[in-house]
């Protein structure tokens, strides 16, 4: 069981016995207050019952005292609180019991004094001494009496006494009159009740008295509550015999009885209430002020369990409010009584009840927040679209490897700054910036352009596209933009339509070329031999001219249909140093031309490309060089290979650089597409098919060229599946694309 | 034979009317708790100059007619505070009291018979005289004097104590006697004060005598 609640009981015990303690103590106390036969019986209990009580209680106080004490000193929730309703408590106790045992001290003093007259008193008194006065009268008639019979006696001898005894008692009125020899010798007696047939023999007292002064007198109270009037008169010895006593007991009679009796009553009690007055102070005193203790003690007590069963609600309204600021949502305290405090605890339990189920939802919604948020950046990260998102003041929000990819600028450790600081050294990032800047400026928010971008020598062409992220009620929720890399797209429309031209081409120019030769071949056999010498001169130039060009037409028509053609790609292993030097033993030197310089990394390994493909790029690539640096001197071509990783991904790079006339910068742009060329000569078609087939490989082309200086055109092919690699892969006819 | 022998503490054979401790300590912690209130109620007559004294001087038991009797002299001395009480008509009961137990080794003393003699004092005012009633007797005789009256309450004389045939007399009984001040028929306001100050408890010592 729980100490605290083994406490309590143990608590509640005591203060129950002390209850029935104090309750018994006190109807104890009554009832020795009021039968003081029953005190000595009684009153050691009620010592010890009250004793007990008051130890009882004192310990309960004193522990009470303590605790809140400590509870104090460790600033327990609600022990100020409790002190002070303690305190509180047992003033308002304190003081109206202190003046209700002082004014009962005062009243029960003066209500007894009050018994106590002096008028009274002295009136008892003059009472008593006029009672004494008549009864001494009274008395000295009695000896008188006594002493005439006395005298009537003491010259008789004993036998006529003894006659003569009842007639004197009659005349003297004594209810009894004995005469004795000595002390105790009964010489005659004779008295008014015959059954009293022995007298009452004079006492030690009589003797005694009779021996100093010859007579003796007293009133004696009987045992039926009457007086009687004793006298004795000592006769003088005679004839050597022992003296005579002379004794006469005389009734007070009915009517001096009865008032002396009252008188003696009455002063006995007035005496005895007076002499007790002080006690009966003392007493009562003592019975108020253990009632007084008792009561107070309980009464402080009282105040402690009031004081607990007040503060202890606030106390636990404490604790639960500073668990509940600790995050402690789960608190919920016990119902107590119903009343105001009890509602209050019941709403703080609703309260938190409702606070909890609210920090709950709170963070569901924040974990689907989370979740979402997660979720949309997953998305953002392998979108191929950059996403950058502003806030209202344009700082960036956030944004995706994309956009960090299109724009060459890591943007997203750049979250929280304005986006116009972050594009000051970057033109691509500017460029776009500007455009967004210009819109805003217009009030456009919405709106979608293309933007023609070139970074790291590579061009791009990305639509860009704007919107507004939706806001609270109170503000906006900011921008966001999108990039878009079309350039793919565009370069894909592009040769698509140049393949379809080519198609066309092939279609509809070639199937005439054929007749157009024949025919001019026929016209020149048949009409050569039959003209004169200039005609057929003439002939003879027209028609070869013909026929060339013809053969030119075709060659441009098989060009246009091999750009068109796309045959099924077929990897193989093989040295790309190799057939890069097979391929350049196919162009020795002449005239004013170098040989072809060969820079090859002999660690390169073998590489799983189309080899029939790359040896035409290669022969693109020198063959394009070649017409560039036609009739130039000290013209030299370079080739180099070299490995390299780029994407994630082991690629070989291969750079053929020429140091003709290079290329203006606003060709440089258009250089790969069909049918663009700087040269006199030539379809237009050796880079856009190197192109071409270098992205089939997955693979990139990227050209880099000065005015006066040269062109370096570089191809960069992955590597793709080798010895180890699973051949299914190698044929599967796929290319996998190393900016993926 | 008699044989008279005077205790000089009170024995737990005859007094063991207190036997627990525990209820001692508490019964005495409680006087003194209530005693200090006393004081201040009233401290005018807490030093007297005359306590009293109540002594038995002699003692004798003989047989009579199948009948154990005692014949009892002793010395009585009121204390001050006593006689103020008597002075002002308050009665005092002078108890003499007898016990006879028996000794048993294996327990506490067992108690044959317990009898006691009232005696009454008062002095009536009218009269001038001292009026000793024995209450059980009802007999009562006034004195002059109070030494007439003590004197004549410290003389018991011829007392029949208890039937021959009720003791062994094998010197296992125990016959006990004590004079004493009765505070129990006190007046109840005197009978307060008497339990917490000493005025009123007069009493003997214990006198034991061992019939044979």
């Amino acid at each position: 069981m729980d100490t605290k609640i083994v406490r309590r009981r143990f608590a509640t015990l005591l203060l129950a016995a002390a209850l029935a303690l104090a309750i018994i103590g006190l109807v104890l106390l009554r009832e020795i207050s009021g039968n003081s036969e029953n005190f000595s019986r009684l009153y050691q209990t009620i010592l010890l019952i009250n004793a007990a009580n008051a130890v009882v209680l004192l310990s309960l106080i004193i522990v009470n005292l303590v605790r809140l004490f400590r509870d104090k000193q460790k600033d327990v929730p609600g022990a100020r609180l409790k002190a002070r309703l303690v305190g509180a408590f047992v003033l308002l106790v304190i003081a109206p019991m202190a003046v209700v045992y002082v004014y009962s001290i005062q009243f029960l003093s003066e209500g007894i004094d009050s018994w106590f007259d002096v008028k009274v008193e002295r009136g008892l008194t003059d009472a008593l001494d006029l009672s004494r006065n008549a009864l001494d009268m009274r008395m000295r008639e009695n000896l008188d009496q006594t002493r005439l019979a006395a005298d009537s006696l003491s010259s008789l001898p004993d036998m006529q006494i003894y006659a003569y005894l009842p007639e004197l008692r009659m005349s003297s009125n004594a209810r009894e009159l004995s005469v004795f020899a000595g002390g105790s010798k009964i010489i005659a007696t004779s008295s008014a009740d015959p059954s009293n047939a022995i007298p009452l023999l004079p006492t030690d007292e009589i003797l005694l008295t009779l021996r100093q002064q010859n007579f003796y007198v007293s009133l004696e109270p009987r045992p039926d509550d009457e007086y009687f009037v004793r006298t004795a008169i000592l006769l003088p010895s005679r004839f050597g015999a022992e003296p005579r006593i002379v004794q006469a007991l005389y009734p007070l009679g009915k009517g001096l009885g009865p008032l002396a009796n009252s008188v003696q009553n009455t002063v006995t009690r007035y005496t005895e209430l007076a002499f007790l007055r002080e006690p009966l102070k003392s007493s009562l005193t003592l019975t108020l002020s253990i009632v007084v203790l008792i009561s107070l003690l309980l009464a402080v007590y009282g105040a402690f369990f009031f004081a607990r069963r007040l503060s202890a609600p606030v106390q636990s309204l404490v604790a639960g409010t500073r668990a509940v600021a600790r995050g402690e949502l789960d608190t919920r305290l016990p119902s107590g009584e119903r009343d105001e405090i009890g509602f209050l605890v019941d709403s703080f339990n609703d309260m938190i009840e409702q606070l909890s189920a609210a920090r709950a939802e709170a963070r569901r919604s924040e974990a689907q927040v989370e979740n979402e948020r997660a979720s949309v950046e997953a998305i953002l990260a392998r979108l191929s679209s950059g996403v950058i998102a502003l806030e209202k003041n344009l700082t960036i929000r956030t944004s995706n490897q994309a956009a960090d990819k299109l724009l060459n600028q890591d943007l997203r450790s750049q979250e929280g700054r304005l986006l116009e600081s972050v594009a000051a050294d970057n033109p691509a990032l500017k460029k776009v910036v500007d455009i967004f800047m210009d819109k805003l400026a217009q009030g456009e928010t919405d709106w979608r352009t293309q933007v023609r971008l070139t970074t790291d020598s590579v061009t791009r062409v990305l639509v860009c596209a704007c919107t507004v992220l939706p806001g609270s009620y109170r503000s906006r929720g900011g921008y966001v933009l999108v990039f878009d890399d079309v350039s793919e797209l565009l370069q894909a429309q592009r040769e698509a339509a140049w393949g379809e031209v080519a198609r066309r081409l092939a279609h509809e120019i070639k199937n005439p070329l054929t007749p157009i030769q024949l025919s001019a071949e026929r016209i020149r056999r048949k009409f050569l031999g039959t003209v004169d010498e200039s005609s057929s001169e003439l002939l003879d130039r027209a028609t070869q001219t013909i026929v060339q060009q013809v053969e030119a037409m075709r060659d441009m028509v098989d060009a246009f249909s091999e750009y068109a053609r796309a045959p099924a790609m077929n990897r193989t292993n093989f040295d790309l140093n190799r057939l890069i030097r097979q391929v350049a033993d196919l162009y020795p030197a002449h005239r004013n031309q170098l040989p072809i310089r060969l820079e090859l990394d002999e660690t390169l390994p073998e590489v799983n490309l189309d080899a029939v493909r790359i040896r035409q790029v290669l022969h693109n690539l020198i063959r394009n060089a070649l017409e560039a640096m036609e009739g130039q001197e000290d013209s030299e071509i370079v080739i180099r290979s070299y490995l390299l990783h780029k994407h994630k991904t082991d690629c070989v790079g291969v750079s053929v650089r020429d140091n003709g006339p290079g290329l203006p910068e606003e060709d440089r742009e258009k250089i790969f597409e069909p049918y663009v060329t700087t040269k006199s000569k030539g379809t237009g078609l050796g880079l856009a098919i190197v192109k071409k087939l270098v992205e089939e490989h997955g693979g990139e082309v990227e050209i880099e060229s000065e005015l006066d200086e040269g062109t370096c055109v570089t191809l960069v092919l992955p590597i793709g599946k080798t010895k180890d690699a699973d051949s299914a892969v190698q044929n599967d006819g796929r290319t996998r694309r190393i900016s993926a | 034979m008699i044989e008279v022998a005077k205790e000089t503490a009170m024995t737990p054979v005859v007094s063991g009317s207190i036997k627990c401790a525990g209820k001692a300590v508490l019964l005495r912690a409680g006087k003194y708790l209530v005693g200090a209130a006393i004081l201040l109620v009233s401290s005018n007559t807490l030093f007297a100059d005359n306590n009293g004294r109540f002594e038995i001087i002699q003692a004798d038991y003989r047989v009579e007619e199948d009948m154990w009797v005692a014949d009892v002299r002793a010395d009585l001395e009121l204390s001050d505070e006593a006689l103020e009480a008597l002075a002002n008509s308050v009665a005092l009961t002078i108890q003499y009291q007898f016990r006879i137990t028996s000794n048993r080794w294996y327990w506490t003393d067992k108690q044959i018979l317990a009898r006691s003699v009232n005696i009454q004092l008062s002095y009536l005012g009218l009269s001038q005289r001292y009026l000793v009633h024995h209450l059980d007797t009802g007999e009562q005789t006034s004195y002059a004097t109070l030494y007439s009256a003590l004197r004549q309450i410290g003389q018991l004389s011829n007392f029949p104590l208890v039937a021959t045939e009720r003791l062994d007399a094998d010197g296992t009984e125990v016959i006990s006697l004590r004079v004493a001040l009765s505070r129990d028929d006190l007046p109840g306001p005197l009978q307060m004060l008497a339990f917490w100050r000493g005025d009123f408890g007069l009493e003997s010592k214990w006198n034991r005598w061992i019939p044979k």
